[in-house]
C-alpha cells in the first residue's frame, strides 16, 4: 500500500537534516540547499511519485537531491563540482547511520555547546552558516585575515563536534538510567 | 596529514577555495580515510542545524516579521506550502523550516558610546554589540563621542561618528537614510543597477564605489569626497550635482541657488582656537565672555555618553569640536595636542580625538585620561595639558595606529561629575616642523 500524503511529509522531516547536508556539501550555499530540499519535497508530494516503505522514499530522496543538487552546479556560471561523484556516493552512503538520532536531540545539543563558545565565534559561524558570507567576507566583517577565519572554523567544528557528541551521549546516558 | 590539516582543508573547500591540485588531494583523501568523511559529514550537519537555530530566532519574533515582510526564499517556498497546506496540519509547527527570509544584513563591526537599534517595528533592542546583524531598522547614536562602524557584506564600511540615526531598510540594506548627524562611508565599487544610496531629509546621493562623508544639519546636508565620485540629488527641485575628489557640496531647500561644488579646504597642520568670541556653532559648550580675571572660555555643557543596559542614561559634561569633513587638523603621531582648560575639585578628565584616515575613512579614535593636578594651575585655577597624539591610547582594536595625514574632525574633553564644572580657554594642535 502506497505511503500517503501526511507519511510522506512525516518520513521527509525526519530525514531532512541528512538529505540538506548532503546537497549543502556539494553546492556549499546554505539557501541552494534548502530550496533543493524544498523541490525535493514537492516532486515526493506530487502525485507524479509513489513510495511503498520510508526507506524508498529516503533513498529516492537522497538520489534526487543529489541530481538537483548537480544540476543547480552546472546552471551556475563559476560553479563546478569539486568532489569526485565516488566520493559524495561514499559519503552519501555512510551518512545514515549517524543520521538517525532525532534532529531535535541535535539541534538542543548544538544549542548549548553554541552557547559555551564566546561572542566572536558564534558570530564567525552565524555570519557564515547563516548569513551566507563567504570566509573573505567574515573576514572583513571581523577584522581577521582569511586565514585565520579558516583556522577558527575549523577548530570551531572540532570543538562543536566533540561537545556535541558528549552531550548526546550523556542524554543517551540518561535515557538508560531513567526509571 | 593531521585531522588540524585535514579540517582545515575541508573548510577551504566548503569555502570554493581550493586549487586544482588540492581538489585532487581532497578526492584521494575522502576516497580512503573515513575519519574524513565523517568529518566533512559533521561539519555539514552543523551548518544546516545553525541555519535552523538561526532562522528560529527570527521567526520568534513575531511583530517584527509582520512589519517586515520578508522576501520568500523562492518560488518553491510558495509552491511546497501550498501543496503542504493539504497535509500540513500534521507538520504544524515543524514546519518553520519552510521558511526564511534572504534581505542581507549588515554587520555591526564596532560601537561605542550610546547607541541603540530599534527594529523596523518599533521595538528598540536591548545589548546591543558589536558583531550583531542589523537588518530592517534604525541605528542611533547619542552623544558627540558615540561612534559605531557597519561592515556590509562586500566589504564596504559606514562609520557613524556623534549624535546621528541612520534608518537601514529591511528589504533593501544598500538604500539607507540618514536622518540626522554625520556618517563616513568607505563604498567598494559598486555593480550596476545596485549601487548605494543614502537618502537625508535634504537630498540623496548616489554611490558609485567611493570614500566621502555626509553631514546632516537643520536643514542642510554636505557631502564631501575624498577619493572618487559621487552623485548628489537635491531634493527640493531634483537638480543634480556630480561631486568629484577633493570638491564638497550643500543642498538645502533654497532652490533660487544653484548647488555649488567647490573644493575640500585643506586641512591646516597647525591649528589653534581660543574663545575671545563665541565659537561657530560647530562647537559644543557655553560660551563666556573674558573677564577681568579669566579669558573667553567655553563651560561644559551635558551631553549623553552611553546608556545602562536597562537604557538609564549616564551623562558626560563635555566642551567639543567637530567637522565631519575633517578639516580641523592634519596630524602625524607626533602632533601634540593642547589644552588649557579649568576643573573645579579633584576629577579626571576625558580627552578624545576622532580622526579620519587621509584618504578618507574612519582611521579611530584616541583617548587618554587627565589625571587631577596634572601641570601647574595659576592662581585661578588654569592648567595646561599637553601630550603627543602617539600618548593617546586607541579606543578600537581595529583602527590602532595614527596615519600620518590622518584628519581631525573631533577633540572631545569631557569630566563625568556635575560638579568639576570644565571650562576650556584654548585648544590647539601643533605639528613639529620636520
Amino acid at each position: 500500500m502506497a505511503m500517503n500524503q501526511q507519511q510522506v511529509v512525516q518520513t521527509l522531516l525526519a530525514a531532512r537534516m541528512r538529505v540538506s547536508a548532503a546537497v549543502w556539501v556539494i553546492v556549499r550555499d546554505a539557501h541552494a540547499a534548502e530550496d533543493i530540499f524544498q523541490d525535493v519535497a514537492v516532486k515526493a508530494l506530487s502525485a507524479d511519485v509513489q513510495f511503498d516503505r520510508e526507506p524508498q522514499l529516503i533513498s529516492w530522496a537522497q538520489i534526487t537531491a543529489r541530481h538537483q543538487a548537480l544540476n543547480w552546479l552546472r546552471s551556475r556560471k563559476g560553479h563546478v563540482l569539486a568532489l569526485d561523484e565516488t566520493v559524495l556516493e561514499l559519503i552519501e552512503r555512510e551518512w545514515a547511520p549517524e543520521a538517525m538520532r532525532p534532529e531535535g536531540e541535535r539541534i538542543e545539543a548544538l544549542r548549548l555547546c553554541l552557547e559555551e563558545l564566546p561572542d566572536q565565534s558564534r558570530q564567525i559561524l552565524r555570519l557564515r552558516y547563516f548569513e551566507g558570507y563567504s570566509c573573505e567576507e567574515v573576514s572583513r566583517a571581523v577584522g581577521a585575515g582569511l586565514d585565520a577565519v579558516y583556522q577558527r572554523l575549523s577548530r570551531l567544528h572540532r570543538a562543536l563536534r566533540e561537545c556535541i557528541q558528549k552531550r548526546l551521549e550523556a542524554a543517551s546516558q540518561a535515557k538508560l538510567e531513567a526509571p | 596529514m593531521t585531522p588540524e590539516e585535514r579540517d582545515h582543508l575541508l573548510v577551504r573547500y566548503l569555502d570554493g577555495n581550493l586549487t586544482p591540485t588540492e581538489t585532487d588531494a581532497l578526492n584521494g583523501l575522502l576516497k580512503t580515510d573515513a575519519a574524513a568523511r565523517a568529518s566533512l559529514r559533521e561539519m555539514a550537519m552543523q551548518a544546516v542545524l545553525m541555519g535552523d537555530l538561526a532562522r528560529e530566532r527570527e521567526l520568534a519574533t513575531p511583530r517584527e516579521r509582520a512589519r517586515a515582510p520578508r522576501v520568500m526564499a523562492s518560488t518553491w517556498s510558495r509552491r511546497i506550502l501550498a501543496i503542504a497546506a493539504a497535509v500540513v496540519l500534521l507538520a504544524g509547527a515543524t514546519a518553520v523550516w519552510l521558511w526564511r527570509g534572504r534581505a542581507e544584513a549588515l554587520t555591526l563591526a564596532r560601537m561605542s558610546g550610546a547607541v541603540s537599534w530599534t527594529t523596523e517595528g518599533g521595538q528598540p533592542q536591548r545589548g546591543l554589540q558589536a558583531g550583531a546583524t542589523l537588518r530592517g531598522g534604525t541605528l542611533s547614536l547619542e552623544g558627540a563621542a558615540s561612534s559605531a562602524q557597519l561592515v556590509f557584506r562586500d566589504g564596504s564600511t559606514i562609520a557613524l561618528n556623534g549624535d546621528s540615526e541612520l534608518a537601514l531598510p529591511g528589504d533593501s540594506p544598500k538604500r539607507l537614510s540618514l536622518r540626522r548627524g554625520a556618517l563616513s562611508a568607505d563604498v567598494r565599487p559598486q555593480p550596476a543597477g545596485s549601487r548605494m544610496l543614502i537618502r537625508t531629509p535634504m537630498a540623496e546621493v548616489e554611490v558609485l564605489g567611493t570614500r566621502f562623508y555626509v553631514s546632516v544639519q537643520p536643514g542642510e546636508t554636505a557631502v564631501s569626497v575624498e577619493v572618487g565620485r559621487v552623485r548628489m540629488r537635491r531634493l527640493a527641485d531634483e537638480s543634480l550635482v556630480d561631486v568629484a575628489q577633493g570638491q564638497t557640496a550643500v543642498a538645502t531647500l533654497d532652490v533660487a541657488k544653484r548647488m555649488e561644488v567647490r573644493p575640500l579646504p585643506p586641512a591646516p597642520v597647525r591649528w589653534r582656537q581660543a574663545f575671545k568670541k563665541p565659537p561657530s556653532a560647530i562647537w559644543q559648550g557655553e560660551w563666556v565672555r573674558a573677564d577681568g580675571i579669566d579669558p573667553g572660555r567655553l563651560r561644559n555643557v551635558p551631553d549623553l555618553s552611553e546608556r545602562r543596559a536597562d537604557g538609564t542614561p549616564i551623562a558626560a559634561y563635555t566642551v567639543n569640536v567637530r567637522d565631519n569633513s575633517g578639516s580641523i587638523a592634519s596630524v602625524r603621531p607626533d602632533s601634540v595636542l593642547c589644552v588649557r582648560f579649568r576643573i573645579q575639585g579633584k576629577h579626571d578628565m576625558l580627552a578624545l580625538v576622532g580622526l579620519h584616515r587621509p584618504t578618507g575613512g574612519f582611521a579611530g579614535n584616541f583617548q587618554t585620561v587627565i589625571k587631577p593636578g596634572v601641570g601647574s594651575a595659576d592662581a585661578s585655577g588654569w592648567r595646561t595639558w599637553e601630550a603627543p597624539l602617539s600618548a593617546l591610547e586607541a579606543k578600537f582594536p581595529n583602527c590602532p595606529q595614527i596615519p600620518r595625514g590622518a584628519r581631525v574632525f573631533l577633540v572631545y574633553l569631557a569630566c563625568y561629575a556635575p560638579d568639576a564644572r570644565l571650562e576650556v580657554a584654548e585648544v590647539s594642535i601643533q605639528t613639529p616642523v620636520p
